[in-house]
């Protein structure tokens, strides 16, 4: 009588993936990744129009005049708002940031776009500068002009 | 007799010691997605010597085609994105050629400034009284969302 051949299993004789050149090509990528990549801290931006250096404006209903001095004191249309201390807090610039809005919602109500000649002391942070330029921001208000000394 | 034949087919190949690949490739995977989606691909050269200000409403940038980059530096002194002096001249003459070329394209030629945090404001001026003599008026600045985590100067370390 003829033996009945021996059942094999599946894994014997089925269709065998072979996955050694997809792990290759993975840790070929991971590799890379690796290497390339760096936990720097991301860098962000902050756009602005600036036009060039002119006069201060005389109407206050068309521009709002704003002035940082050397030592960092910001003033916006001949009223100090904040302090020479801690620049690059945003809540010290609350003030500032107000100041803007309502700058934005007036020159809207005119039907006008809001103006903002920037008075900079040469000497002053840069930081101090871009916290002028970040509230702005805030407002909504996309252009500037540089006013000399 | 009867187990030796059991012991012949329990040693056959087929039943070697494997190694199961599946938790590897698992491990392999997730690392290879947590790396795509954490890193970024460096799109300005930045010199590590400049510490960007910072400024909570910047936002992450987009299109990096059109622009000047200017490096300021602290003792006010003022580099191109290969990290070489320029002098306010040869940006004006730089930024004039950008604007001719990128004139009619989507995107406009733009001044990119990654100034120090302390660097004085004049030098701001000088570079963007430069750009706007060249005739480019939009400036993008550099900063920083938080000051958590801000990187040393090399000159610092």
């Amino acid at each position: 009588m003829a033996r009945k051949p021996h059942p094999r299993r599946a894994s014997d004789n089925g269709p065998d993936l072979d996955i050694s050149s997809l792990i290759d090509v993975s840790f070929l990528l991971l590799i890379f990744f690796l290497v390339s990549s760096s936990l720097m801290k991301r860098e962000t931006e902050l756009p602005m129009g600036i036009g060039g250096e002119g006069e201060r404006s005389i109407d206050p209903l068309v521009a709002l005049d704003v002035s940082i001095a050397m030592d960092g004191r910001i003033t916006v249309g001949g009223q100090e708002l904040a302090g020479a201390s801690e620049p690059g807090i945003p809540g010290e610039m609350a003030e500032v940031r107000e100041q803007f809005l309502e700058h934005r919602r007036r020159a809207e109500l005119l039907d006008e776009q809001p103006l903002v000649s920037l008075q900079a002391a040469g000497e002053a942070d840069t930081q101090r500068f871009i916290d002028v330029i970040n509230a702005l921001s805030y407002a909504g208000i996309q252009n500037i002009a540089l006013v000399a000394n | 007799m009867a187990s030796n034949k059991l012991t012949r087919v329990q040693t056959a190949p087929s039943d070697a010691m494997k190694m199961d690949m599946s938790p590897m490739i698992d491990m392999v995977f997730l690392l290879l997605i947590f790396f795509m989606i954490a890193s970024q691909m460096i799109t300005v050269k930045m010199d590590p010597e400049v510490l960007p200000p910072v400024a909570d409403e910047s936002v992450p940038g987009k299109i990096f085609k059109g622009r000047f980059v200017v490096n300021v530096y602290q003792d006010g002194t003022f580099k191109d994105v290969d990290w070489n002096t320029i002098t306010e001249d040869q940006i004006t003459e730089r930024i004039r050629i950008l604007a001719d070329k990128q004139k009619g394209t989507a995107n406009p030629a733009k001044l990119h400034i990654r100034s120090d945090r302390l660097a004085p404001v004049l030098s701001i001026k000088k570079v963007t009284k430069a750009a706007g003599a060249g005739g480019v008026n939009t400036v993008i600045f550099s900063s920083y969302v938080t000051k958590k985590g801000d990187p040393k100067r090399p000159s610092e370390k």
